[in-house]
């Protein structure tokens, strides 16, 4: 299945030119997207914003799945259930301190970024499928557990949650972004920073390292790489991706509830960064449109969000048989002949 | 295509006299008139329909209703376009609903509601946006406890306690055990409820609470049981209790304890799917009258289910609770003078008479506190082999919380 033929497929293009001029280049379309958010989404109405504002918060933990699985060869069946993690860190830190949402965001981030790590320490001994079966374990208890537990609301001790009568309290959003607007472009905002960051990390000298370990451990062992530290950034990181993601979306809806974070989701984000194609940076975005998006436009046609599974089911038999690189690959491709179809006019 | 035009006139004679001949009932209770024209009145409803259980009674029998109301004469002429969203028992789609309602589409109010989730979610929404919302079914502690939503029913709070008190007078039980799912202020502030009641009675009260979502009846029984009380209330959904009360056949429990449940067990299909074992051994707490009472609003309720609503729509407590918040918010808007605006619907909802029905045991108002719980009093039932019988008549359930509404 995908799992073994992760390790075989061979990493897309390397960037050949400047940083700069790469970044720009590699990733025009993935800025453009962010800019035409920016322009569009404010004029689509309430409900619109409040849905792009949890498909950035899905992307942004997304990009840590994509992280995982292009440049480690991990497969984490837990995309959605770490963002529940960080949207719990969120929470309990935001009720219990009343700190600026600015610090509790990057305090959740840090904690899940901490009990990635954590998630990581089987990938010390186990990869492929026994790896994903782990993390899919995890998403699973991790449901029952919160089901059970709730997300906290405001309440005392170690759990934070109301018990019979008395009022639940919202998480506090920014105090530059109270209206949904104003939150959406301010999510958009953190949501630019988290993939800058993961582009720089991707090509500093840890990158380099996950390229190696990404070859294989004999390869990385070879090139003086420390596995297991390496690894470890790479699941932190993944971890600090859906910390920031569970955070603000628990920012945009003032709580969250254990319905949201059911292992079926974290299986679907998986299979939609697949689809998105994963050794782009814009899969998460495309992962994380298709993930929120997509059964809320077709909701708004009148037609039942839940056949989005069905499309998306067929969507990933296409994109494993036909596509191996995904829609964000077929989109470079695209971009990429057009432009040199429109040098060649020039010539 | 030469047929569409006799077609197309018996339809139309066919419609015509199915509409010169109404049920009178019907008539009578939403409205006369010549059918509303004109720019739409909206009014929103968010209910908990796909997810754990459908919850979207309440809002069929208001949509049945306003349509009767749009066929009458409509709100002094215009129509009131009904928008109805699903929250699938999830927060954060009940916020992005509320917001399309509230935002989007611009409702000036919302009526007939029910979901488990949605006043915890949206209350302050609502509160800070003006919107004046009369639910059909409050289920969750927000529901009674924000300024701006008035349930139409009591609250599974005061059912379950009902439910109680009568086994209380009536049959000696002296402990109980609660049985309800742990959404946050929904199973654990029904259940609290009874503790409060029974603090200075030396009523013994437990908890047994779940999550909705991975219900497992046979466990939760055994849980019941083993703490020894006297009743056990399955303060669940039909949906959730019918397993349960079955893993409590399956172990021949039935004469062990005495066993009860809110309304939301008051269902005409609810002793056919328990089965014969339990006729005249489950006995339920009701916040509206009996389905089969000879009232005019249960008559009127009935009337125009049948002609404005599907066959398939359920005719239960919570559909009455839905015709009630339609009528209710429906003689509201009729008695604005001027703009109907957000702000005129929740003015005059809070300055409103109290309006009387045969389906509730005392007047409702929406009233003008900070918070909102006029039903305070109901009939209990006792499942029969196929059907329910009344089997006490109006009594307040007698919650101490209620102190500040009294006063």
């Amino acid at each position: 299945m995908a799992m073994s033929e992760t390790s075989r497929t061979p990493l897309p293009h390397a960037a050949p030119r400047g940083f700069l001029a790469a970044a720009a280049s590699q990733h025009g379309g993935l800025i453009t997207a962010f800019f035409l958010m920016a322009l569009i989404v404010p004029f689509l109405g309430s409900y619109w914003i409040k849905n792009f504002t949890s498909m950035i918060a899905v992307a942004i933990a997304a990009q840590g799945v994509a992280l995982l699985h292009a440049r480690l060869g991990f497969v984490s069946l837990a995309g959605i259930a770490m963002m529940g993690v960080g949207g719990w860190f969120g929470l309990r830190l935001a009720h219990a301190t009343g700190l600026p949402f600015e610090i509790v965001l990057v305090l959740a981030a840090l904690c899940t970024g901490a009990a990635g790590v954590l998630l990581g320490l089987p990938a010390l001994k186990h990869r492929g499928l026994i790896y994903a079966l782990i993390t899919l374990m995890f998403a699973a208890g991790f449901h029952v557990v919160v089901s059970s537990i709730g997300f906290p609301d405001g309440g005392s001790g170690f759990w934070g949650r109301i018990d019979g009568s008395a009022e639940r309290q919202l998480m506090a959003r920014p105090a530059i972004a109270a209206s949904d607007l104003a939150y959406f472009l301010y999510a958009l905002a953190i949501a630019a920073a988290a993939f800058t960051a993961t582009h720089i990390v991707t090509k500093s000298a840890v990158g380099r390292a996950w390229a190696m370990i990404r070859a294989g451990d004999a390869v990385a062992h070879a090139a003086g790489v420390r596995i297991g530290i390496a690894r470890a950034k790479a699941f932190g990181l993944a971890g600090a991706l859906a910390g920031v993601g569970g955070c603000l979306l628990a920012g945009s809806i003032g709580q969250l509830d254990g319905r949201s974070f059911d292992p079926v989701q974290s299986l679907l984000l998986y299979g939609l960064v697949i689809i998105a194609g994963p050794w782009s940076l814009a899969a998460a975005l495309i992962a994380g449109f298709l993930y929120r998006m997509f059964p809320a436009i077709l909701d708004s046609w009148g037609v039942d969000g839940d056949i989005a599974i069905t499309i998306f089911g067929l969507a990933l038999i296409h994109a494993i048989v036909s596509a191996p690189r995904g829609i964000a690959g077929q989109l470079h491709d695209l971009t990429s002949a057009i432009q040199n179809r429109l040098s060649g006019v020039d010539r | 295509m030469k047929h569409a035009l006799p077609l197309t006139l018996a339809a139309l004679a066919c419609g015509f006299s199915l509409a010169m001949t109404p049920p009178a009932a019907a008539n009578e209770a939403c409205g006369s008139g010549e059918p509303a024209t004109g720019e739409p009145i909206k009014i929103g409803a968010i209910v908990g329909q796909t997810g754990p259980a459908d919850f979207s009674s309440a809002s069929k029998s208001a949509a049945a209703f306003f349509d009767c109301v749009n066929a009458n004469g409509g709100i002094n002429g215009r129509p009131v376009e009904y928008l109805v969203e699903d929250d699938a028992w999830n927060p954060e789609t009940a916020a992005n609903a509320a917001a399309k309602l509230v935002n989007d589409e611009g409702v000036v109010a919302m009526a007939g509601s029910t979901s488990f989730i949605e006043c915890g979610t949206n209350a302050r929404f609502y509160a800070d946006n003006g919107i004046g919302v009369i639910a059909g079914v409050g289920v969750p502690r927000e529901c009674f406890f924000s300024s701006n939503i008035a349930p139409m029913n009591m609250g599974p709070r005061l059912s379950t306690l009902g439910a109680a008190i009568d086994a209380y007078e009536n049959q000696g039980a002296r402990s109980f055990v609660c049985m309800a799912p742990n959404i946050p202020n929904v199973g654990g502030w029904f259940c609290e409820g009874l503790a409060a009641w029974g603090a200075d009675k030396g009523v013994e009260t437990h908890n047994v609470l779940h999550d909705p979502a991975t219900l497992d009846p046979t466990s939760l029984v055994l849980q019941a049981m083993a703490m020894g009380a006297d009743a056990i209330i399955v303060a669940e959904p039909a949906p959730a209790a019918i397993p349960i009360f079955n893993a409590a056949e399956d172990q021949d429990l039935r004469e062990e304890a005495i066993w009860l449940g809110p309304t939301s067990i008051y269902d005409t299909a609810f002793p056919a799917a328990v089965g014969d074992y339990w006729a005249g051994a489950i006995k339920a707490h009701i916040e509206f009258n009996t389905l089969d009472s000879d009232g005019v609003d249960n008559t009127a309720w009935l009337s125009i289910m049948d002609e404005y609503g599907n066959a398939s729509d359920p005719r239960d407590s919570f559909s009455q609770g839905g015709y009630l918040a339609a009528k209710i918010i429906t003689g509201v808007l009729r008695g604005i003078d001027g703009d109907i605006t957000r702000q005129s619907v929740l003015e005059a909802l809070q300055t409103m008479e109290a309006v009387d029905s045969d389906l509730l045991c005392g007047a409702w108002s929406f009233g003008p506190g900070d918070r909102h719980n006029a039903n305070q009093a109901g009939r209990m039932v006792t499942m029969t082999a196929d059907g329910w019988e009344t089997s006490r008549d109006c009594f307040v359930s007698d919650d101490p919380e209620l102190a500040d509404i009294r006063s």
